[in-house]
């Protein structure tokens, strides 16, 4: 029911099918600017990022990285804190996942980057977290404009423990600038001028840092490659998930092909529960 | 604290096609019977890699095992604090429900769940920001939890977390109505007693969305999980 697989991706993506109404997917959101204020409730460090010993240069292909282990890279992305509570968002239609967004890129992990620790209600003063971040070089392009060999960063809850997988990894991600998904409070409307001011520090300081750097769209959107085995090491396992349950059995090309497929096509995903989506149009 | 009675509170009704057929093997194959004879519900259970043990003990999580974003701990004993901290001026209407599923959910258990403005050392602290990376709400077993230990020596699965934390980021309040708010606060002091991720969801809060809907009620087989352990 859910999966027409490969064949059908591929003869979509030549037919251009229009049977399906356009969905944007994303929430638009207004970004408000903020106003200058100390830093006093906000430290950030440097990550490390020349822990690996043997990092790609960008001018590999694919298929030439394509041999580390799946496991091992499965492990690795695990470690890495993208957005896995209870998350706004979970895709049924790869089109719509696709096409959500900002990119979609085959990237092999570099190391650690930058990370920041904030405060968070000023009235709890043990209220701190840090958001870490990722360096990853891009390899492959499949959706969305970046150029490969070029290195991003991207941020997380918590970075991963230990050196880089080799193991290729193809992320689904948003610019934190991506306007569909800049969401961002106004702190006119706070009402409590001490939380107000703590907002006001906060968001400058965050927008500071995660202006030049991607997100891990959701927890569906990392899939561990190697060879002819994917894993995506970020879903809950008990939660239901049809998309990433049958993109699961594809093979990294197959995967590649079929994000391919369907990038630029907003208008393929209309229905939700179909893999892939869409039936072909039907006549009469 | 009396119970709160749920008798108006409904599951959502929406369900897709393939939904009834998976109720039906969630409930045949999600249980566990235990040495007791107890019939339990199999989302049980602490998860590895939570923050305060994350980076310090790097081996502990088990090779391809998930670190989660949402850490599950079991309450260390039947008698369960939950202390707003400035809790819901963010995210308005947060603070009732958290209440409500305290007094509704939890209470009618063997736990005695209870809300406290006062309690010192609560089991579990709530906390309501912009938080502005992406997620809505997890709980956390900090760095600066007040007491953790295993109900089963060398069983990691049975560790206890005193002093857990939810949190919730107010950028997506208005996403959630007054069912979404229910689901969340059931959901989430669900994994502070141990429960993790069903997926029945149309009896079990525990659950994720399917098509929009999802269970705001313990399943009898998590209340029965949680009579079991407290």
């Amino acid at each position: 029911m859910f999966c027409r697989r490969l064949a059908i991706v591929v003869s979509l993506a030549v037919v251009g099918a229009t049977a399906c109404a356009q969905d944007s997917g994303g929430l638009p959101l207004d970004s408000t600017a903020g106003t200058s204020g100390d830093e006093s409730r906000v430290s950030s460090e440097m990550g490390t990022s020349d822990t690996v010993a043997e990092l790609p240069t960008g001018n590999e292909s694919v298929a030439e990285l394509e041999t580390g282990d799946v496991d091992d890279g499965a492990s690795y992305w695990a470690g890495f804190g993208v957005p896995g509570a209870i998350e706004i968002e979970i895709y049924e239609n790869l089109a719509r996942f696709v096409n959500s967004s900002t990119v979609v890129a085959v990237v092999q992990a570099l190391g650690p980057g930058p990370q920041i620790t904030l405060h968070g209600d000023p009235k709890v003063p043990e209220d701190v977290y840090t958001i870490t971040s990722l360096q990853v070089r891009v390899l492959e392009v499949l959706s969305g404009e970046l150029t490969s060999g070029q290195e991003i960063t991207i941020t997380g809850l918590r970075a991963p423990v230990g050196p880089p997988s080799a193991a290729p990894a193809i992320l689904f991600l948003r610019h934190h600038r991506d306007p569909r998904y800049l969401r961002e409070p106004d702190p006119s409307q706070v009402a409590d001028p001490v939380d107000r001011q703590a907002l006001i520090e906060m968001l400058e300081v965050w927008r500071e840092f995660s202006a030049d750097k991607y997100q891990v769209v959701n927890s569906q959107g990392v899939f561990v490659a190697a060879g002819e085995r994917i894993a995506n090491p970020i879903r809950h396992t008990r939660a239901p998930d049809s998309l990433v349950s049958e993109l699961s059995l594809l093979s990294f090309a197959e995967l590649k092909e079929a994000i391919r497929s369907v990038a630029g096509h907003p208008e393929l995903a209309s229905k939700p529960g179909d893999f892939i989506c869409c039936e072909p149009p039907t006549e009469g | 604290m009396s119970a709160i009675p749920k008798s108006g509170r409904a599951s959502g009704a929406f369900s897709t096609t393939g939904g009834r057929l998976r109720l039906v093997v969630a409930v045949t194959i999600g249980v566990l019977i235990t040495p007791a004879g107890k019939v339990l519900a199999d989302n049980v259970g602490a998860t590895p890699g939570c923050g305060y043990e994350y980076g310090v003990s790097d081996d502990y999580v088990p090779p391809g095992e998930v670190i989660p974003v949402n850490c599950v701990s079991h309450a260390n004993n039947k008698w369960h604090a939950v202390r707003p901290y400035s809790f819901g001026n963010q995210w308005a209407g947060a603070a009732t429900a958290f209440q409500n599923s305290v007094s509704g959910d939890y209470d009618p258990t063997e736990l005695v769940a209870y809300w406290t403005t006062t309690d010192s050392l609560p089991d579990v602290r709530l906390w309501d920001w912009w938080y502005t990376h992406g997620v809505v709400a997890w709980v956390d077993c900090p760095a600066d939890n007040t007491g953790i230990g295993y109900k089963a020596a060398g069983q990691a699965t049975t560790r206890w977390c005193r002093g857990q934390i939810i949190r919730l980021d107010a950028n997506f309040a208005e996403n959630y109505n007054a069912y979404g708010r229910d689901w969340i606060a059931c959901h989430e002091l669900s994994h502070t007693v141990g429960l993790r991720h069903d997926d029945d969801y149309l009896v079990s809060c525990t659950a994720y969305p399917v098509g929009g809907t999802v269970s705001r009620d313990l399943s009898p087989h998590d209340k029965a999980t949680i009579d079991y352990w407290y």
